[in-house]
Protein backbone atom coordinates (compact mmCIF):
# COMPACT_ATOMS: atom_id res chain seq x y z
CA UNK A 1 0.00 0.00 0.00
CA UNK A 2 1.38 3.38 -1.30
CA UNK A 3 2.06 5.59 2.23
CA UNK A 4 2.74 9.58 1.93
CA UNK A 5 6.42 7.85 3.41
CA UNK A 6 6.88 5.53 0.38
CA UNK A 7 5.89 7.87 -2.08
CA UNK A 8 8.69 10.14 -1.39
CA UNK A 9 10.85 7.47 -0.97
CA UNK A 10 9.69 6.51 -5.06
CA UNK A 11 10.08 9.94 -5.54
CA UNK A 12 14.36 10.23 -4.56
CA UNK A 13 14.78 7.36 -6.67
CA UNK A 14 12.79 8.68 -9.60
CA UNK A 15 14.88 11.98 -9.28
CA UNK A 16 18.26 9.31 -9.46
CA UNK A 17 17.09 7.51 -12.36
CA UNK A 18 16.18 11.03 -14.05
CA UNK A 19 19.68 13.05 -13.60
CA UNK A 20 21.15 9.59 -13.70
CA UNK A 21 22.01 10.50 -17.74
CA UNK A 22 24.19 13.80 -16.45
CA UNK A 23 26.87 10.90 -15.07
CA UNK A 24 28.03 10.51 -19.16
CA UNK A 25 27.82 14.65 -19.65
CA UNK A 26 30.53 16.97 -20.33
CA UNK A 27 31.77 20.12 -18.95
CA UNK A 28 29.44 23.34 -20.14
CA UNK A 29 29.50 27.17 -20.29
CA UNK A 30 31.46 28.68 -17.52
CA UNK A 31 32.47 24.88 -16.12
CA UNK A 32 36.26 24.90 -17.25
CA UNK A 33 36.25 28.49 -15.73
CA UNK A 34 35.42 27.66 -12.43
CA UNK A 35 37.24 24.31 -12.88
CA UNK A 36 40.46 26.04 -13.16
CA UNK A 37 39.86 27.72 -9.14
CA UNK A 38 39.12 23.94 -7.49
CA UNK A 39 41.33 22.04 -9.48
CA UNK A 40 44.38 23.07 -7.43
CA UNK A 41 42.65 21.69 -4.83
CA UNK A 42 43.86 18.25 -4.50
CA UNK A 43 44.49 18.02 -0.72
CA UNK A 44 43.02 18.84 2.05
CA UNK A 45 45.69 21.30 3.22
CA UNK A 46 45.72 22.76 -0.08
CA UNK A 47 41.24 23.20 0.72
CA UNK A 48 42.33 24.56 4.35
CA UNK A 49 44.70 27.03 2.94
CA UNK A 50 42.03 28.43 0.27
CA UNK A 51 39.50 28.23 2.71
CA UNK A 52 41.50 30.61 5.17
CA UNK A 53 42.31 33.27 2.61
CA UNK A 54 38.43 32.77 1.11
CA UNK A 55 36.03 31.50 3.24
CA UNK A 56 33.10 32.30 0.98
CA UNK A 57 32.67 29.23 -1.15
CA UNK A 58 34.82 26.89 1.29
CA UNK A 59 32.24 24.51 1.59
CA UNK A 60 31.21 24.38 -2.12
CA UNK A 61 35.22 24.03 -2.66
CA UNK A 62 35.11 20.65 -0.12
CA UNK A 63 32.27 19.47 -2.50
CA UNK A 64 34.36 20.03 -5.55
CA UNK A 65 37.23 18.29 -3.92
CA UNK A 66 35.08 15.41 -2.89
CA UNK A 67 34.08 15.34 -6.67
CA UNK A 68 37.31 15.64 -7.97
CA UNK A 69 38.15 12.53 -5.29
CA UNK A 70 35.72 9.98 -7.16
CA UNK A 71 36.83 11.10 -10.71
CA UNK A 72 39.83 13.31 -10.86
CA UNK A 73 39.60 15.53 -14.36
CA UNK A 74 36.51 13.78 -15.29
CA UNK A 75 33.35 15.26 -15.04
CA UNK A 76 31.51 12.19 -13.74
CA UNK A 77 32.42 12.70 -10.05
CA UNK A 78 31.18 16.01 -10.01
CA UNK A 79 27.51 15.04 -11.50
CA UNK A 80 27.42 12.53 -9.11
CA UNK A 81 28.00 15.09 -6.39
CA UNK A 82 25.48 17.69 -7.85
CA UNK A 83 22.90 14.62 -8.11
CA UNK A 84 23.62 13.60 -4.27
CA UNK A 85 23.03 17.16 -2.70
CA UNK A 86 19.84 17.48 -5.05
CA UNK A 87 18.49 14.33 -3.46
CA UNK A 88 19.63 15.54 0.02
CA UNK A 89 17.93 18.83 -0.46
CA UNK A 90 14.62 16.50 -1.58
CA UNK A 91 14.92 14.54 1.99
CA UNK A 92 15.34 18.02 3.70
CA UNK A 93 12.32 19.41 1.94
CA UNK A 94 10.20 16.56 2.78
CA UNK A 95 11.33 16.56 6.74
CA UNK A 96 10.14 20.63 6.30
CA UNK A 97 6.79 20.29 4.95
CA UNK A 98 6.36 17.45 7.26
CA UNK A 99 6.76 20.15 9.89
CA UNK A 100 4.49 22.31 8.24
CA UNK A 101 1.39 20.33 7.01
CA UNK A 102 1.99 17.56 9.87
CA UNK A 103 2.20 14.89 7.58
CA UNK A 104 -0.26 13.40 4.95
CA UNK A 105 -0.07 13.57 1.11
CA UNK A 106 1.30 17.45 0.52
CA UNK A 107 4.58 15.79 2.17
CA UNK A 108 4.97 13.95 -1.36
CA UNK A 109 3.83 16.50 -3.36
CA UNK A 110 5.98 19.29 -2.00
CA UNK A 111 9.11 17.28 -2.63
CA UNK A 112 8.08 15.93 -5.33
CA UNK A 113 7.98 19.65 -7.05
CA UNK A 114 10.98 20.14 -5.72
CA UNK A 115 13.05 17.68 -7.12
CA UNK A 116 11.45 17.10 -10.58
CA UNK A 117 10.16 20.57 -11.27
CA UNK A 118 12.03 21.16 -14.70
CA UNK A 119 13.60 24.66 -13.80
CA UNK A 120 15.52 22.46 -11.41
CA UNK A 121 17.49 20.73 -14.20
CA UNK A 122 19.89 23.77 -14.66
CA UNK A 123 21.19 23.91 -11.17
CA UNK A 124 21.44 20.20 -11.15
CA UNK A 125 23.10 19.54 -14.47
CA UNK A 126 25.54 22.44 -14.75
CA UNK A 127 28.31 21.79 -12.33
CA UNK A 128 28.99 25.16 -11.92
CA UNK A 129 25.68 25.68 -9.97
CA UNK A 130 27.40 23.64 -8.01
CA UNK A 131 27.30 26.50 -5.06
CA UNK A 132 23.43 27.03 -4.92
CA UNK A 133 23.14 23.26 -4.58
CA UNK A 134 25.09 23.38 -1.33
CA UNK A 135 24.13 26.27 0.30
CA UNK A 136 20.50 25.65 -0.24
CA UNK A 137 21.31 22.55 2.06
CA UNK A 138 22.53 24.59 4.88
CA UNK A 139 19.45 27.03 4.22
CA UNK A 140 17.21 23.91 4.41
CA UNK A 141 19.37 22.83 7.77
CA UNK A 142 18.51 26.22 9.43
CA UNK A 143 14.46 26.51 8.51
CA UNK A 144 14.50 22.81 10.10
CA UNK A 145 16.80 23.97 13.21
CA UNK A 146 14.14 27.31 13.15
CA UNK A 147 11.10 24.89 13.30
CA UNK A 148 12.60 22.76 16.24
CA UNK A 149 13.08 26.46 18.38
CA UNK A 150 16.76 25.77 17.86
CA UNK A 151 17.65 29.14 16.61
CA UNK A 152 21.52 28.89 18.11
CA UNK A 153 21.99 25.85 15.43
CA UNK A 154 19.78 27.99 12.61
CA UNK A 155 21.94 30.85 13.13
CA UNK A 156 25.51 28.59 12.26
CA UNK A 157 23.37 26.73 9.03
CA UNK A 158 22.93 30.44 7.90
CA UNK A 159 26.57 30.55 8.27
CA UNK A 160 26.81 27.38 6.35
CA UNK A 161 25.29 28.56 3.68
CA UNK A 162 27.49 31.68 3.43
CA UNK A 163 30.73 28.79 2.99
CA UNK A 164 28.52 28.03 0.33
CA UNK A 165 27.48 30.77 -1.69
CA UNK A 166 28.02 34.19 -0.75
CA UNK A 167 24.47 35.90 -1.51
CA UNK A 168 22.69 32.91 0.91
CA UNK A 169 23.53 35.95 3.52
CA UNK A 170 19.91 36.60 2.97
CA UNK A 171 19.45 33.25 4.68
CA UNK A 172 19.90 35.42 8.08
CA UNK A 173 17.09 37.74 6.95
CA UNK A 174 14.97 34.57 5.65
CA UNK A 175 14.42 32.74 8.87
CA UNK A 176 12.86 36.10 10.52
CA UNK A 177 10.42 35.50 7.58
CA UNK A 178 9.74 31.93 8.12
CA UNK A 179 9.04 32.93 11.94
CA UNK A 180 6.31 35.27 11.04
CA UNK A 181 4.37 32.86 8.34
CA UNK A 182 4.76 30.58 10.72
CA UNK A 183 2.99 32.76 13.10
CA UNK A 184 5.55 33.14 15.54
CA UNK A 185 7.53 36.16 17.39
CA UNK A 186 11.30 37.01 15.92
CA UNK A 187 13.83 36.52 19.15
CA UNK A 188 15.56 40.56 19.09
CA UNK A 189 18.67 38.06 19.68
CA UNK A 190 18.05 37.24 16.02
CA UNK A 191 17.43 40.27 14.72
CA UNK A 192 20.71 42.05 16.66
CA UNK A 193 23.14 39.14 15.00
CA UNK A 194 21.87 38.86 12.01
CA UNK A 195 23.17 42.05 10.54
CA UNK A 196 26.67 41.22 11.55
CA UNK A 197 27.45 39.13 8.51
CA UNK A 198 26.35 41.33 5.86
CA UNK A 199 28.46 43.73 6.96
CA UNK A 200 31.56 41.47 7.11
CA UNK A 201 30.43 40.60 3.46
CA UNK A 202 30.82 44.20 2.52
CA UNK A 203 34.52 45.24 1.99
CA UNK A 204 34.45 42.10 -0.40
CA UNK A 205 30.82 43.09 -2.53
CA UNK A 206 30.57 46.32 -1.75
CA UNK A 207 27.26 47.68 -1.93
CA UNK A 208 25.99 49.92 -5.27
CA UNK A 209 22.69 51.27 -5.80
CA UNK A 210 22.37 51.25 -9.50
CA UNK A 211 18.83 51.84 -10.78
CA UNK A 212 19.30 50.35 -13.66
CA UNK A 213 20.45 47.42 -12.70
CA UNK A 214 18.03 46.94 -9.94
CA UNK A 215 15.32 47.18 -12.76
CA UNK A 216 17.14 44.22 -14.86
CA UNK A 217 17.48 42.21 -12.16
CA UNK A 218 13.85 42.44 -10.96
CA UNK A 219 12.09 42.02 -14.07
CA UNK A 220 14.89 38.94 -15.13
CA UNK A 221 13.21 37.88 -11.40
CA UNK A 222 9.52 38.14 -12.23
CA UNK A 223 10.64 36.40 -15.64
CA UNK A 224 12.22 33.52 -14.27
CA UNK A 225 9.76 33.22 -11.39
CA UNK A 226 7.09 32.61 -14.14
CA UNK A 227 9.40 29.76 -15.24
CA UNK A 228 7.60 27.89 -12.54
CA UNK A 229 4.37 28.16 -13.61
CA UNK A 230 5.47 28.18 -17.39
CA UNK A 231 8.20 26.45 -17.73
CA UNK A 232 8.97 27.04 -21.53
CA UNK A 233 11.28 28.13 -22.23
CA UNK A 234 14.17 26.42 -20.55
CA UNK A 235 17.50 27.71 -21.75
CA UNK A 236 21.07 29.16 -20.11
CA UNK A 237 19.99 32.95 -21.30
CA UNK A 238 16.64 34.55 -21.46
CA UNK A 239 15.34 37.20 -23.34
CA UNK A 240 12.17 38.17 -21.43
CA UNK A 241 9.08 40.01 -23.45
CA UNK A 242 7.14 42.62 -21.81
CA UNK A 243 4.18 40.37 -22.25
CA UNK A 244 5.47 38.02 -20.24
CA UNK A 245 6.54 39.49 -17.30
CA UNK A 246 3.38 41.95 -17.33
CA UNK A 247 1.14 38.90 -17.24
CA UNK A 248 3.60 37.09 -14.66
CA UNK A 249 3.98 40.62 -12.05
CA UNK A 250 -0.17 40.33 -12.28
CA UNK A 251 -0.20 36.47 -11.34
CA UNK A 252 1.72 37.41 -8.51
CA UNK A 253 0.33 40.29 -7.26
CA UNK A 254 -3.38 38.20 -7.55
CA UNK A 255 -1.49 35.61 -5.51
CA UNK A 256 0.29 37.47 -2.63
CA UNK A 257 -3.31 38.80 -1.81
CA UNK A 258 -5.33 36.05 -2.13
CA UNK A 259 -3.28 32.76 -1.14
CA UNK A 260 -0.87 32.92 1.82
CA UNK A 261 1.54 30.14 0.99
CA UNK A 262 2.27 32.22 -2.14
CA UNK A 263 3.06 34.87 0.22
CA UNK A 264 6.07 33.27 1.77
CA UNK A 265 7.04 32.00 -1.57
CA UNK A 266 7.46 35.71 -2.86
CA UNK A 267 8.76 36.51 -0.02
CA UNK A 268 11.26 34.76 0.44
CA UNK A 269 12.11 34.99 -3.28
CA UNK A 270 12.52 38.77 -2.61
CA UNK A 271 14.54 38.40 0.48
CA UNK A 272 16.79 35.58 -1.10
CA UNK A 273 17.41 37.77 -4.56
CA UNK A 274 17.80 40.85 -2.37
CA UNK A 275 21.73 40.76 -2.93
CA UNK A 276 21.75 40.71 -6.68
CA UNK A 277 20.33 43.52 -6.70
CA UNK A 278 22.66 45.39 -4.75
CA UNK A 279 26.17 44.13 -6.24
CA UNK A 280 25.96 44.12 -10.03
CA UNK A 281 27.53 41.50 -11.84
CA UNK A 282 28.65 40.51 -15.44
CA UNK A 283 25.76 38.20 -16.08
CA UNK A 284 22.02 38.64 -15.10
CA UNK A 285 19.93 35.67 -13.78
CA UNK A 286 20.00 32.37 -14.58
CA UNK A 287 17.91 29.24 -13.95
CA UNK A 288 19.71 28.15 -10.98
CA UNK A 289 19.58 31.22 -9.20
CA UNK A 290 15.80 29.90 -8.65
CA UNK A 291 17.31 27.10 -6.75
CA UNK A 292 16.95 28.14 -3.08
CA UNK A 293 13.78 29.67 -3.93
CA UNK A 294 12.15 26.87 -4.84
CA UNK A 295 11.87 25.94 -1.27
CA UNK A 296 9.14 28.71 -0.81
CA UNK A 297 7.42 27.91 -4.46
CA UNK A 298 7.24 23.96 -3.45
CA UNK A 299 5.82 24.57 -0.27
CA UNK A 300 3.41 26.97 -1.89
CA UNK A 301 2.18 24.39 -4.82
CA UNK A 302 2.04 21.83 -1.94
CA UNK A 303 0.08 24.06 0.46
CA UNK A 304 -2.36 25.45 -2.60
CA UNK A 305 -3.46 21.89 -3.81
CA UNK A 306 -3.69 20.02 -0.06
CA UNK A 307 -2.93 21.59 2.52
CA UNK A 308 -3.43 25.24 4.11
CA UNK A 309 -5.76 23.82 5.97
CA UNK A 310 -3.38 21.56 7.48
CA UNK A 311 -1.30 23.64 7.84
CA UNK A 312 -3.51 25.74 10.06
CA UNK A 313 -4.63 22.57 12.10
CA UNK A 314 -1.36 21.88 12.82
CA UNK A 315 -0.63 25.54 13.95
CA UNK A 316 -4.01 25.02 16.76
CA UNK A 317 -2.63 21.49 17.73
CA UNK A 318 1.17 22.77 18.42
CA UNK A 319 -1.09 25.63 20.72
CA UNK A 320 -3.20 22.78 21.96
CA UNK A 321 -1.60 21.86 25.82
CA UNK A 322 -1.87 18.05 26.19
CA UNK A 323 -4.96 16.83 28.03
CA UNK A 324 -4.57 15.84 31.53
CA UNK A 325 -4.83 11.85 31.63
CA UNK B 1 -6.11 16.11 -5.32
CA UNK B 2 -3.67 13.42 -5.03
CA UNK B 3 -4.45 12.66 -8.46
CA UNK B 4 -4.14 15.96 -9.47
CA UNK B 5 -0.84 16.16 -7.76
CA UNK B 6 0.28 13.09 -9.01
CA UNK B 7 -0.44 14.44 -12.78
CA UNK B 8 1.72 17.57 -11.97
CA UNK B 9 4.67 15.32 -11.14
CA UNK B 10 4.17 13.24 -13.91
CA UNK B 11 3.84 16.41 -16.31
CA UNK B 12 7.16 17.69 -13.88
CA UNK B 13 8.80 14.66 -14.37
CA UNK B 14 8.18 14.38 -18.45
CA UNK B 15 9.47 18.36 -18.98
CA UNK B 16 12.55 17.63 -17.26
CA UNK B 17 13.56 14.07 -18.61
CA UNK B 18 13.17 16.34 -21.96
CA UNK B 19 15.14 18.94 -20.81
CA UNK B 20 18.24 17.08 -19.79
CA UNK B 21 19.91 16.05 -23.11
CA UNK B 22 20.53 20.09 -23.46
CA UNK B 23 22.75 20.02 -20.80
CA UNK B 24 25.05 17.06 -22.33
CA UNK B 25 27.63 19.29 -24.16
CA UNK B 26 28.19 22.90 -25.21
CA UNK B 27 26.89 22.16 -28.59
CA UNK B 28 24.01 20.78 -27.34
CA UNK B 29 23.24 23.80 -24.55
CA UNK B 30 24.27 26.78 -26.91
CA UNK B 31 22.32 25.06 -29.59
CA UNK B 32 19.27 24.52 -28.14
CA UNK B 33 19.73 28.93 -27.08
CA UNK B 34 20.04 29.63 -30.10
CA UNK B 35 17.06 27.97 -31.44
CA UNK B 36 15.08 29.72 -28.94
CA UNK B 37 16.28 33.15 -29.26
CA UNK B 38 18.26 33.24 -32.79
CA UNK B 39 18.11 36.98 -33.09
CA UNK B 40 19.86 37.69 -29.50
CA UNK B 41 24.22 38.54 -30.58
CA UNK B 42 25.25 37.03 -27.31
CA UNK B 43 23.46 33.82 -27.84
CA UNK B 44 24.66 33.68 -31.83
CA UNK B 45 28.36 34.87 -30.43
CA UNK B 46 27.94 31.86 -27.46
CA UNK B 47 26.77 29.21 -30.11
CA UNK B 48 29.48 30.18 -32.99
CA UNK B 49 32.10 29.64 -30.49
CA UNK B 50 30.57 26.30 -29.91
CA UNK B 51 30.64 25.29 -33.23
CA UNK B 52 33.60 26.46 -34.37
CA UNK B 53 36.14 23.32 -33.21
CA UNK B 54 34.08 20.60 -34.89
CA UNK B 55 31.78 22.90 -37.73
CA UNK B 56 34.06 25.96 -38.68
CA UNK B 57 32.14 27.20 -41.55
CA UNK B 58 29.56 27.04 -39.30
CA UNK B 59 30.73 28.77 -36.41
CA UNK B 60 32.00 31.27 -38.60
CA UNK B 61 29.10 32.34 -39.95
CA UNK B 62 27.65 32.61 -36.73
CA UNK B 63 30.10 34.28 -35.15
CA UNK B 64 30.09 37.12 -38.41
CA UNK B 65 25.99 36.85 -37.83
CA UNK B 66 26.54 37.63 -34.14
CA UNK B 67 29.11 40.69 -35.02
CA UNK B 68 26.91 42.25 -37.44
CA UNK B 69 23.49 42.61 -35.16
CA UNK B 70 25.41 43.25 -32.09
CA UNK B 71 24.97 47.14 -33.23
CA UNK B 72 21.94 47.11 -31.46
CA UNK B 73 23.27 45.40 -28.33
CA UNK B 74 24.21 46.52 -25.03
CA UNK B 75 27.54 44.78 -24.98
CA UNK B 76 28.37 45.76 -28.89
CA UNK B 77 31.51 46.20 -27.95
CA UNK B 78 32.42 43.22 -26.41
CA UNK B 79 31.08 40.69 -28.88
CA UNK B 80 32.67 42.73 -31.65
CA UNK B 81 35.85 42.07 -29.24
CA UNK B 82 35.53 38.55 -28.78
CA UNK B 83 34.34 38.17 -32.35
CA UNK B 84 37.77 40.09 -33.34
CA UNK B 85 39.89 37.79 -31.48
CA UNK B 86 38.82 34.45 -32.81
CA UNK B 87 39.41 35.73 -36.33
CA UNK B 88 42.81 36.55 -35.46
CA UNK B 89 43.60 33.34 -32.94
CA UNK B 90 42.31 31.82 -36.29
CA UNK B 91 44.22 33.50 -38.65
CA UNK B 92 47.61 32.51 -35.91
CA UNK B 93 47.18 29.19 -36.64
CA UNK B 94 46.79 29.39 -40.73
CA UNK B 95 43.16 30.34 -41.41
CA UNK B 96 43.08 33.24 -43.34
CA UNK B 97 39.43 34.08 -42.71
CA UNK B 98 39.90 37.71 -42.75
CA UNK B 99 40.42 37.47 -46.42
CA UNK B 100 37.24 35.82 -47.11
CA UNK B 101 34.35 37.79 -48.97
CA UNK B 102 31.51 37.51 -46.13
CA UNK B 103 34.18 37.88 -43.29
CA UNK B 104 36.25 40.79 -44.03
CA UNK B 105 33.73 43.57 -43.82
CA UNK B 106 33.91 42.78 -39.85
CA UNK B 107 37.47 42.57 -40.09
CA UNK B 108 37.77 45.77 -41.57
CA UNK B 109 34.90 47.84 -38.94
CA UNK B 110 37.07 46.98 -35.98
Amino acid sequence: MLTPIRATSVLLVLTALLYSPSLGYGYVYEDLNDFRKWSEMDTLEAWASWAWRKPARSLTALSYMAGQTLSGLEPWGFHLMSVAWHLLNGVLVAMLAASVVGGGWAVPLVAGVFLLHPVQVESVAYISAHADLVSTAAILLALLFAERRRLGLAFVACGLAVLGKETAVASFLLIPVWEVWRGRAVPKAWIACAVLPPLLLLDRFPITLDPAWMARTVTEAIGLLSLWIVPLPLTIDHDWSAMRIGIAALVMLALVIGNRPARFALASAAVLLAPRLFVPQLEGLHEHHLYNISIGLSLCAGLWLFGEHAQERSHVESRLSPLPV
Amino acid sequence: MRWIGALLLVICAGLSSAQMPVWRSDRDLLGHAWRVHPHLPRVTLNYGLALLPTDREAGITLLVRAAERAEDSPRAREIRAVVKHRFLWLEAFGDPVCSRPSVQPVCSSF
